[in-house]
C-alpha cells in the first residue's frame, strides 16, 4: 500500500502528514541562527534554546516564491525526520505539494525537479493552496463546487476563485499584505513609540499573534481606543520566555515589564481594509486611490462568468494563518455587504484552524482515487517528459 | 521624409494611426513581431509604404497592451510582452513607475524580519541535515548535495528572486508576475484622465484614513507641509517637529 504523504509548504510554515493522520505536523519553514552563532532547523530552535532575543530567520521563500532550496532541503529532511519513525521510501510514496500561486515558472520547475531527481517521490501533484480548500469544505454549509477562496497567509493575500474545484486564473487576486508586513508595521510602531524591538522578530509576532483584533467601526473604535487597550507583559526570561498579554484577574510582580498597547491591536490589522495606513506619506501616494481587500474581491467576482458570480458571492471561504485575527469574518462580510448587489447573498465562513484547511482539503483529495489518477504525475512520466511538461501539467495560465 | 502621413482609408485602424516612420526601425526591433502580427490584420500592403520602406506601427494603445501583457477580461495572449524589462515598461505613465517603485520599496521594507545591520545570515558550505536514520549508513558529502547534475545545481545556486526574474524577463507570463503586487492600486486616474464629469463619478473612493504619526489618533489637520504625515493636536505637531519630521 502506497503511503500518500500532503505538504503544505507556507512561507512560515510547513503543514505535513500523511494522508491517514487527523492534523498535519507543523513546522517553522526557516532555518534560525541564536547568538551564539549556532544553527537550528525548522522547530528545533524552540528547544535548544530559551533566549529568543537577536535570533535571525532564513526563509527559503522571498516574497512568496520558493527561491532557496539550500535553506529548503535540510528543513524538509528535519519534517520527514518529525513525521515518522522509520525512514520513508519515497518511491512508494505519492506527494501532493503546494506553492504559491504565480509561482515563477522557473522555480516551480526547480522544486519539480527536487522532489522526482533528488526525493525519487513516485507520483506527485503539485496546485496552490486555495484549490486544495474547496475539498475539506461541509457541503451542507459551503457550496464546493463554486468556492470563492480568500487565502490570507504570511507573505500576501490571494484571492483565488476555485469553480468545479479547479482555479478560475482570471479571478486571482493578491493583496500584498499578509501577516509578514503586519509584524514590519507593529515593528516600526513599537519601536517609534516604546521599546527597540526591531531585532525581536519572535516577540513581534507573539505581540501580533496574542493582541491583534479587526474593528467592527473603526472610526468609533478609534475615539474609544482607550477601552481597547491592553497590557502585554514582556518576556523577563525568568517566568515567560515568550511574553503573553495580561487578563484581568492578573496579578503581576512589581518589576514586571509591561507594554501598554491601544490603537497598535486594531490599527495595524485595518491595513487590510484601508491599504493607505502602510505607506509613506508622500504626495504621489497620498493622491492615489488604493484598492483594499473588498474592492478586489468585488473585482476578483467580477472577473467571473456571470451566472457564478452570485454563487461565488455566497460560498466564501476564510483561510491562511493570517485569517485568525479575531472579527475578521464579521468584518468582511458586512464591507462586502455593502459592496455587492443587494439581491445577492453574502456568506462568509471561516474553517475551525484556517492555516490547516489546505492541507485537509488535500487528504480529502488524496481520498479520491479516480480523481488522483488523472491528476497526478508519476515518476516515470516526469523522467519521459521532463520538467517543462511537469509546469505545463501544474503551472498557472496567464 | 522620414516621417509621413499615412493616407486616410488606407486600412482599417486608420483612426488610430497616425504617422508612419522610419526612424528606429532597428532600435524597435523588439517589437516587430508584435506589428508583423497586427500587419497580418490589417490590409496585404501596411507591411511597407509605396516607397518600399517598412511602416513602424505608432498605436500607442495596442503597443500599450502587449508592453503590460492584459490579461484580465479579455484572455488575449500577450504577443509582444517580451519587451518588457522587467518592472517598468517603457509606456507606463511616469507617475505609475514612480508610484509602483515607492511601493514596492515600501513593501521589502516591511516584509524585513530584523534590522538592517543584522538582515540575513550566510549558510555554511555544505549544510545538511543530519537525519536521525544515517547512524548506520555512510552517506558521502557528494551525494548529499544533489543526486543529479540539476539538482546539485538547484542546491548550490544560492541566488535571490531578482536575479531569477533578470534570467527570465524574456518569458511572456513575467509581466502578469511582476504586475501582481500593484493589482491593489489604481492607476486609472494616470492613464485616461476623465474627460467629463459623468466619468468622474464613476469612482467614488472612501475616503482615507488619517493617522497621526505620533498617537495614532484620527487626524482633522491638514499634513506637515514637510513630510506629508498628519498630526492630530499642537502638541503632537510639536512633538513631530522635534522628532519625525525629516
Amino acid at each position: 500500500m502506497k503511503q500518500h504523504l500532503i505538504i503544505d509548504n507556507g512561507a512560515y510554515s510547513i503543514k505535513a502528514g500523511y494522508s491517514n493522520r487527523s492534523a498535519p505536523l507543523k513546522v517553522q519553514n526557516s532555518i534560525t541562527k541564536t547568538r551564539d552563532g549556532l544553527l537550528h532547523i525548522g522547530n528545533s530552535y524552540l528547544s535548544h534554546t530559551n533566549n529568543y532575543v537577536g535570533l535571525i530567520q532564513k526563509r527559503p521563500h522571498d516574497q512568496g516564491h520558493l527561491t532557496s532550496w539550500e535553506t529548503e532541503k535540510p528543513v524538509w529532511d528535519y519534517t520527514f525526520d518529525q513525521l515518522s519513525q522509520d525512514e520513508i521510501d519515497f518511491s512508494k510514496t505519492k506527494l501532493t505539494l503546494t506553492e504559491s500561486p504565480f509561482q515563477l515558472p522557473q522555480l516551480s520547475m526547480n522544486t519539480d525537479q527536487i522532489v522526482f531527481e533528488e526525493y525519487g517521490f513516485d507520483e506527485y501533484y503539485r496546485c496552490i493552496p486555495a484549490s486544495l480548500v474547496p475539498w475539506s469544505l461541509d457541503m451542507d454549509k459551503v457550496n464546493g463546487d463554486f468556492t470563492l477562496v480568500i487565502d490570507s497567509g504570511f507573505s500576501a493575500t490571494w484571492i483565488v476563485p476555485v469553480i468545479y474545484q479547479s482555479v478560475y486564473w482570471q479571478g486571482v487576486r493578491k493583496l500584498p499584505i499578509g501577516g509578514k508586513l503586519l509584524n514590519g508595521l507593529l515593528r516600526e510602531i513599537i519601536s517609534f513609540r516604546h521599546y527597540d524591538i526591531s531585532d525581536d522578530p519572535i516577540l513581534v509576532n507573539t505581540i501580533k499573534e496574542s493582541t491583534f483584533f479587526l474593528a467592527t467601526d473603526f472610526n468609533q473604535t478609534l475615539k474609544n481606543k482607550q477601552k481597547y487597550s491592553c497590557d502585554f507583559i514582556l518576556p523577563d526570561f525568568k517566568t515567560t520566555t515568550t511574553g503573553y498579554m495580561r487578563t484581568k484577574e492578573m496579578t503581576l510582580p512589581p518589576d514586571t515589564q509591561v507594554l501598554k498597547l491601544t490603537d497598535e491591536r486594531f490599527s495595524i490589522p485595518e491595513s487590510y481594509f484601508h491599504p493607505e495606513i502602510v505607506f509613506d506619506n508622500t504626495p504621489l501616494v497620498q493622491s492615489s486611490p488604493f484598492k483594499n481587500i473588498t474592492d478586489l474581491i468585488v473585482e476578483s467576482i467580477m472577473a467571473c462568468p456571470e451566472i457564478t458570480r452570485p454563487l461565488l458571492s455566497a460560498n466564501i471561504v476564510l483561510v491562511g494563518g493570517s485569517t485568525n485575527i479575531p472579527n475578521f469574518k464579521t468584518r468582511l462580510e458586512s464591507e462586502l455587504r455593502r459592496e455587492l448587489f443587494q439581491d445577492w447573498q453574502v456568506r462568509v465562513s471561516e474553517s475551525d484552524i484556517p492555516e490547516e484547511a489546505s492541507w485537509r482539503g488535500g487528504v480529502e483529495l488524496a481520498g479520491e482515487a479516480d480523481v488522483w489518477k488523472e491528476i497526478a504525475v508519476k515518476k516515470k512520466e516526469y523522467f519521459e517528459h521532463g520538467a517543462n511538461w511537469c509546469q505545463k501539467r501544474f503551472g498557472f495560465e496567464s | 521624409m522620414l516621417v509621413e502621413e499615412i493616407p486616410k482609408s488606407t486600412n482599417a485602424h486608420s483612426s488610430t494611426i497616425y504617422f508612419s516612420s522610419s526612424i528606429n526601425l532597428t532600435a524597435r526591433s523588439m517589437n516587430k513581431s508584435h506589428v508583423i502580427a497586427d500587419g497580418g490584420q490589417q490590409s496585404g500592403s501596411s507591411g511597407t509604404d509605396k516607397k518600399g520602406r517598412a511602416k513602424v506601427n505608432y498605436n500607442v494603445n495596442q503597443l500599450m497592451n502587449a508592453q503590460i501583457g492584459d490579461n484580465r477580461g479579455s484572455g488575449t495572449s500577450s504577443v509582444g510582452s517580451g519587451s518588457g524589462s522587467g518592472s517598468g515598461g517603457p509606456l507606463k505613465s511616469v507617475q505609475q513607475i514612480q508610484l509602483e517603485r515607492l511601493v514596492s520599496k515600501r513593501i521589502v521594507e516591511l516584509n524585513q524580519e530584523s534590522s538592517s545591520s543584522s538582515k540575513t545570515f550566510e549558510l555554511p558550505k555544505n549544510f545538511t541535515y543530519n537525519t536521525i536514520h544515517s547512524a548506520g549508513k555512510k552517506i558521502s558529502q557528494k551525494s548529499r548535495l544533489g543526486n543529479t547534475p540539476s539538482t546539485k545545481r538547484i542546491l548550490a545556486a544560492r541566488r535571490n528572486l531578482n536575479s531569477y526574474f533578470e534570467e527570465e524577463r524574456n518569458l511572456i507570463s513575467i509581466n502578469t508576475i511582476l504586475q501582481l503586487n500593484y493589482q491593489f492600486v489604481d492607476f486609472h486616474d494616470y492613464e485616461n484622465k476623465p474627460k467629463s464629469k459623468k466619468q468622474k463619478t464613476h469612482h467614488i473612493y472612501r475616503p482615507k484614513l488619517r493617522l497621526c504619526c505620533i498617537c495614532g489618533s484620527s487626524s482633522s489637520y491638514s499634513r506637515c507641509s514637510n513630510c506629508g504625515l498628519f498630526y492630530c493636536s499642537v502638541k503632537c505637531n510639536n512633538l513631530h517637529q522635534q522628532s519625525r519630521c525629516t
